[in-house]
């Protein structure tokens, strides 16, 4: 008998800010109707990925070397001392897949997705909701709703949102050893990843890897530019993911 | 024991005619141009495939696996030459004739209109992401290096639709509908295979094909068709 697929998950009971761990045995993996499970074939088998890593850094295939040549676009977004993290994640992976794609340079709107999702309230939550709000409805640039009012939710904010849809995606493992697998595969790939990390209580995008061993991970952080350029490198259990979503391919779009 | 190698090997030999030519001559205007072949082919056929360039008559030679052309305008003409050992013809081999220091495409009087120059000013590089997995790592590592992204935004046309170069790296499903008809032209061709790579020109396509296998054989083919910087 075929698993009931939940469209979308309710917005949690618990009303604090930031990154709420997401509830896996409710909303296990592969339970949303548009995001399958990593396909355990996509994994890199780890004895390659010391040479992965080498052939990107050698061709400058990172996505730290995408967010370099594309800087203005792509630097930190700064969520402003709200707790909309999980939507600033999944926001910024979607900036990745255009820049990616050499779409036109935009900054998209985080603020609209959370104010989609949690009908704009500072109200915590995880990754994949705010996945779940690009894919459903898109999101727009960042000029349609550059700060967090409700008042910008116009009819052309969210036509502009809709040029802005994830067609593709994948929902990680529960299993934190195999989430942090499945993101080093996806990384050395050169593919973002939105990464939910209990230990932080934060939600953010991962995009390269600094060093196999130990595993430290480069994450693009939303707290503006500040120290490090907006980065943020995460070893021991900030290299591990506690909520995994990745972003495949979003539509291509000029505006 | 000997006399075997050379029978088993003689048939081989027999069947080895081939033709090779420059893969491009100069001349200049006006001027006859000299095309040497390499080949063990005893005589040569030739064809000037591109209207302009004309061909001495091979009866005229005391070779014909040489051949004498002369154009009278600038352009890029393209001459092709095979040839046949008892009764196996060769492969064809293509020689580009450029005349003149401008090369320009060769056919009718000046118009308004682009022109193919064999260059392109627009690529689209096509791949299916659930096949990523499946890519060797040295192709896989075109679609995202820095390399070829500043290769392909310092060779492509600039506009307000493409401000940092008109190329697109895509999924071969993307809906383009927000995308500007040329790109949704481009998607829409026909493909034999996944990764694909295609050069465009005002003039129509000039390379359409498999992506190469690496960084260095991809900067190798946008240089081959890339577009000639001016002089001055």
């Amino acid at each position: 008998m075929a698993r009931k697929r939940i469209v979308n998950a309710p917005i949690p009971s618990d009303r604090s800010t930031g990154l709420i761990p997401r509830d896996y045995r409710a909303f296990p993996p592969g339970c949303f109707s548009f995001a399958p499970e990593f396909p355990a074939g996509e994994l890199i088998p780890e004895s390659e990925w010391a040479d992965r890593l080498q052939e990107n850094r050698k061709n400058k295939a990172g996505l730290l070397d995408i967010r370099e040549a594309n800087y203005e676009t792509l630097r930190s977004l700064d969520q402003d001392g709200l707790g909309l993290c999980w939507s600033f994640s999944s926001t910024k992976a979607v900036m990745y897949l255009r820049a990616l794609m050499n779409q036109p340079y935009l900054r998209l709107s985080a603020w609209w997705v959370a104010g989609k999702v949690v009908d704009w309230r500072d109200q915590g939550y995880w990754g994949s909701a705010s996945l779940a709000q690009i894919v459903k409805e898109g999101v727009p640039a960042e000029s349609y709703c550059p700060s967090y009012r409700s008042s910008y939710d116009t009819a052309d904010c969210r036509a502009n949102a809709a040029l802005h849809k994830v067609g593709e995606w994948w929902d990680g493992s529960d299993d934190p050893a195999i989430a942090t697998k499945q993101m080093v595969s996806m990384l050395l790939r050169r593919v973002p990843c939105v990464v939910d990390l209990n230990d932080m209580g934060h939600s953010m995008c991962a995009i390269d890897i600094e060093s196999l061993s130990p595993l430290r991970i480069i994450y693009d952080n939303s707290w503006g530019e500040g120290e490090n350029r907006g980065l943020y490198i995460g070893q021991g259990a900030r290299a591990r993911p506690d909520g995994l979503v990745i972003p495949r391919v979003t539509l291509p779009s000029t505006v | 024991m000997r006399s075997i190698i050379v029978l088993i090997l003689l048939p081989g030999l027999a069947a080895a005619q081939s033709v090779k030519l420059p893969s491009e001559v100069k001349a200049d205007p006006g001027v006859f141009a000299v095309v040497k072949s390499e080949t063990d082919c005893p005589t040569l056929r030739w064809v000037s495939l591109d209207g302009g360039l004309s061909l001495l008559p091979p009866e005229l030679l005391k070779d014909s696996r040489t051949a004498v052309v002369m154009a009278g305008k600038p352009g890029r003409y393209r001459l092709l030459a095979y040839g046949a050992m008892k009764d196996a013809p060769s492969e064809p081999a293509i020689c580009t004739v450029v005349v003149g220091e401008a090369p320009a495409p060769p056919g009718p009087g000046p118009g308004p209109g682009p022109k193919p120059d064999g260059t392109f000013d627009r690529v689209l590089i096509l791949y299916e992401t659930s096949e990523l997995g499946r890519m060797p790592a040295a192709q896989d590592a075109i679609l995202t290096s820095r390399v070829i992204h500043d290769a392909l935004k310092g060779k492509t046309l600039k506009d307000a639709d493409n401000p940092n170069g008109a190329w697109r790296i895509w999924d071969k499903d993307v809906n383009a509908s927000g995308e500007s008809k040329p790109w949704q032209d481009l998607l829409a061709r026909p493909r034999t295979a996944v990764p694909w790579i295609i050069l465009a020109g005002p003039g129509g396509i000039v390379h359409e094909g498999p992506l190469p296998a690496s960084v260095p054989a991809t900067l190798d083919l946008l240089a081959k068709f890339a577009p000639r910087k001016k002089a001055g």
